[in-house]
């Protein structure tokens, strides 16, 4: 009897533990299930200026952030910046590159009950190239649009243009208003209420100039059974320190742009730090291009090259977070080219460059920068020149003047607070428009080159052109990119979903994912 | 006295056009074109000349700077504050949004430094080498140091982080919600009113001592007048003259802080308002900003200057 007991309890045990063992996946599964409800609050500090449809210019940096909850891009790119379906199903680019027909999402409807279709997609894209919003410039290579049918929509080009779906995928320049609230007389005070209406799983609520933006849930959303989430509040928050606060106190769920430094210790505190794949590209860019500068000869640039410890400024103010990089690409890029070799710093080397180049005791330059701009990094900078015999007169630009001088021109260094945005379409706007950062050395066939890679419609053709022209950047070291960031998102471990500067799109998120554990 | 008061308003309007043209100039000298943030939102390849010039035209920069400036005052008389660059409207319109919240904190800050910094100067200066005028001392030297920005910080740690009293940031206007409102600016109003506070309680202490000295109070508590007679007829009401003349200062530098403690509590005021601006190089909100907050410290001065002749009937204004 008392064998028989031990058994029992043992077998009572061992079932115990199996259930155990069994139940503890389940719940965790349970877990990760979507669960709905809430209203999920996140910081950013890019200003809330404007809210309406694209063609009411909302903004460069800030108007597809604010606007994701209410308005849809046309397509969008994944990670590896392949162009993915979104409000359009499919899309054909013509053998000879003169059209590109986009077959339309059925069954779609805007906020305001309206049908998504060919038309409106039109009417976006006539009305934002009339607004002259930023990227629209793209659309004056459009030769007309026909609409084949109420989901077919043929974009006739003059030529091809590389840019334009990424352009459309990435910016605010292919997001979708309905066009019957966009034919609404609005006064800025109405404008939201009356101009932002897409076709996304939230619909505007409520908004205060500078402060926030509010959407609340749609029960249309053509995606069946999202959104999650009841409301969607997205601040702006000036002060980082104070942003970071109401996050620890629970009054947000995410903050936007978080330093390394507050990033680890919130990562000890016990929140989820958020860096996605997509990066920002930092670099020096020297005056090569102007005859006098001591920059226009090849081994003054390289010098500048050998003379920052890029590992070092990486490690000091990125915490472990950002990338050393001596081509303008990540290792997470899929143009970042493994053939070319990551010159180390070797203060001996840049010194012997400057000696060769007939710099034996180095030279005067201004280092200019602007408020954007990290302190430290450029103290670091500074440092490592004059170590090398660079003397250099820091000048810096306020908010304004820094927009500016790329396109006036420089003598000296330049180093731009806002960096490169580490895509396709970022890199031909620094580098391969012959009208910005105008004072950088371009050799011969440079423009030519740009050109040839914007209109092949090759993608695989375009992006060895693409590795090409950064080849001969590293090369001839036309710029010195030293640093790949991306900013950081600090967010609690309940919320799921939003992962921000997703899909290699600056400020992309997909709301309609989001939820939060109870 | 009406010929000093229109003597003090002319006056006024003159450092009020002195302002002006100063913060006119400092705009237009800093480096870099206002016009360039304004094209930043736009695509910048697809502004022929023609539109660059219709541009300037909008933002009325197409003229020379003397016309600029005439213009831009005589636009004042119309009600006419300019057009935002940054957030494309009407200046007017921005002013009428964020002023009555800077008011609403900077009125509770002026009311709250004066009640309380005059409170603590009399106590201490009555209770003089007791241990109150020894803490209040003390606590006011220390709030003349703290820096009002640090200080939020420390509130809001304290308060809304840890005590979870408080919310850490906001403005909600009292006539939408007025607990909730009363919640937030508690630490913004607390901020703003300290540095005024610890500097009158000094001053109103000092000025007391003075005061107390005095024949005439001598001769008060000699005709055996009551204690509260002697000190809030006699006393409090001489040694009030350099407090008010302080007050008037105190409007300036809490509109001054305003600034600071707008951003560091993100509220929508006329100071948060400027910072934007100054950085976005928005040049016509500045200036009328700056026209602003330079009226109402001019109309302050001026009351403070009205207010002596009550005060002191032997103060005349011819």
């Amino acid at each position: 009897m008392i064998g028989t007991g031990k058994y029992s309890i043992v077998a009572v045990l061992a079932a115990i533990l199996l259930v155990i063992s069994f139940s503890q996946p389940t719940t965790a599964q349970a877990q990760a299930k979507p669960q709905y409800g809430g209203t999920f609050t996140w910081n950013h500090n890019g200003g809330v200026p404007k809210i309406g449809a694209p063609a009411d210019n909302l903004g460069p940096q800030v108007g597809n952030r604010n606007s994701f909850p209410a308005l849809e891009n046309l397509i969008k790119t994944d990670e590896q910046e392949r162009i993915q379906p979104w409000l359009a199903e499919s899309w054909t680019i013509a053998k000879d590159g003169k059209s590109i027909t986009f077959k339309l999402r059925k069954g779609v409807k805007f906020h305001d009950g309206t049908p998504f279709n060919a038309e409106a997609v039109k009417y976006n894209l006539e009305a934002v190239l009339k607004a002259n919003i930023p990227g629209s410039a793209v659309l004056n290579k459009v030769a007309s649009y026909d609409v084949v049918d109420e989901l077919t929509l043929r974009v006739n080009l003059k030529e091809f243009d590389a840019t334009l779906l990424p352009r459309l995928a990435q910016g605010v320049l292919g997001m979708i208003a309905s066009p019957t609230a966009m034919k609404k007389e609005a006064t800025p005070e109405t404008m939201a209420a009356l101009h932002c209406v897409g076709t996304g799983p939230f619909v505007f609520d409520s908004w205060k100039r500078d402060s926030f933006v509010k959407y609340k849930k749609w029960d249309g959303y053509w995606q069946k059974g999202k959104p999650y989430l009841d409301d969607i509040k997205i601040q702006s928050i000036a002060d980082l320190t104070t942003s970071i606060m109401s996050l620890k106190a629970g009054e947000v769920q995410a903050v936007e742009n978080v330093d390394p430094v507050d990033a680890k210790q919130l990562e000890k505190e016990g929140f989820d730090i958020y860096q996605p794949n997509f990066r920002f590209l930092h670099s020096v860019i020297p005056d090569g291009g102007n005859p006098n500068s001591p920059f226009a000869k090849k081994n003054v640039r390289l010098a500048l090259i050998y003379a920052i410890d890029k590992r070092a400024i990486c490690k000091g103010v990125g915490m472990g977070y950002y990338e050393p990089i001596d081509q303008l690409a990540s290792a997470k890029d899929i143009w970042f080219n493994s053939g070319l070799k990551y010159r180390e710093y070797d203060v001996k080397k840049a010194k012997q460059l400057l000696a060769d180049a007939g710099y034996p005791n180095g030279f005067k330059t201004k280092l200019i920068s602007d408020v954007m701009a990290r302190r430290d990094t450029l103290v670091a900078i500074q440092t490592y020149l004059k170590e090398v015999g660079i003397e250099t007169e820091l000048e810096m630009l306020e908010f304004g003047a820094a927009f500016a001088k790329p396109r006036q021109g420089w003598e000296g260094i330049l180093f731009p607070g806002y960096p490169n945005v580490g895509n396709m379409v970022g890199i031909v706007d620094r580098w391969g428009d012959p009208t910005n950062y105008v004072s950088f050395y371009r050799p011969p066939g440079w423009q030519d080159k740009w050109n040839a890679m914007i209109t092949q419609i090759d993608d695989k053709k375009r992006l060895a052109q693409l590795k090409e022209l950064l080849a001969i950047l590293y090369e001839e070291a036309i710029g010195m990119p030293y640093m790949a960031d991306s900013p950081l998102l600090a967010r609690q471990k309940k919320l799921h979903g939003f992962d921000f500067h997703a899909n290699h799109i600056v400020n992309y998120y997909e709301p309609q994912n989001i939820w939060m554990s109870k | 006295m009406g010929t000093y008061i229109i003597r003090r308003l002319l006056m006024g309007i003159v450092i009020i056009l002195l302002v002006t043209i100063m913060i006119f100039l400092f705009m237009r000298l800093l480096p870099g074109d206002p016009l360039v943030i304004y094209v930043s939102r736009s695509d910048m390849s697809n502004l022929s000349p023609e539109q660059m010039t219709a541009l300037k035209h909008k933002f009325g920069l197409d003229t020379s700077m003397p016309m600029q400036y005439v213009n831009w005052i005589t636009g004042i008389f119309r009600g006419d504050f300019g057009q935002s660059i940054y957030y494309d409207v009407q200046v007017g319109r921005l002013l009428v949004e964020r002023l009555p919240v800077t008011l609403h904190l900077g009125v509770m800050a002026f009311v709250l430094s004066s009640v309380l910094g005059v409170s603590f100067g009399v106590i201490c200066a009555l209770r003089r080498g007791t241990w109150i005028d020894t803490v209040v001392t003390l606590l006011a030297n220390v709030g003349i140091t703290m820096p009002a920005f640090w200080l939020g910080i420390i509130l809001i740690y304290v308060f809304a982080l840890k005590a979870g009293w408080l919310p850490v940031h906001g403005y909600t206007s009292p006539f939408e919600n007025f607990w909730l409102s009363a919640r937030q600016v508690i630490m913004p109003v607390i901020c703003l009113s300290l540095f005024s506070v610890a500097s009158l309680t000094r001053l109103t202490r000092s000025s007391m001592l003075e005061v107390v000295k005095q024949d005439y109070i001598r001769t008060a508590w000699a005709k055996g007048l009551r204690e509260r007679v002697v000190i809030v007829r006699h006393t409090i009401k001489n040694a009030l003259i350099p407090v008010i003349t302080v007050m008037g200062l105190q409007v300036a530098f809490i509109f001054g802080g305003s600034v600071l403690i707008e951003t560091v509590f993100n509220i929508p005021g006329i100071g948060r308002l400027m910072t934007q601006s100054v950085m976005q190089q928005d040049f016509q909100v500045v200036q009328a900003g700056t026209l602003i907050i330079a009226t109402m410290v001019v109309a302050a001065n001026l009351v403070v200057d009205i207010s002596y002749g009550w005060l002191d009937p032997r103060i005349r204004y011819d």
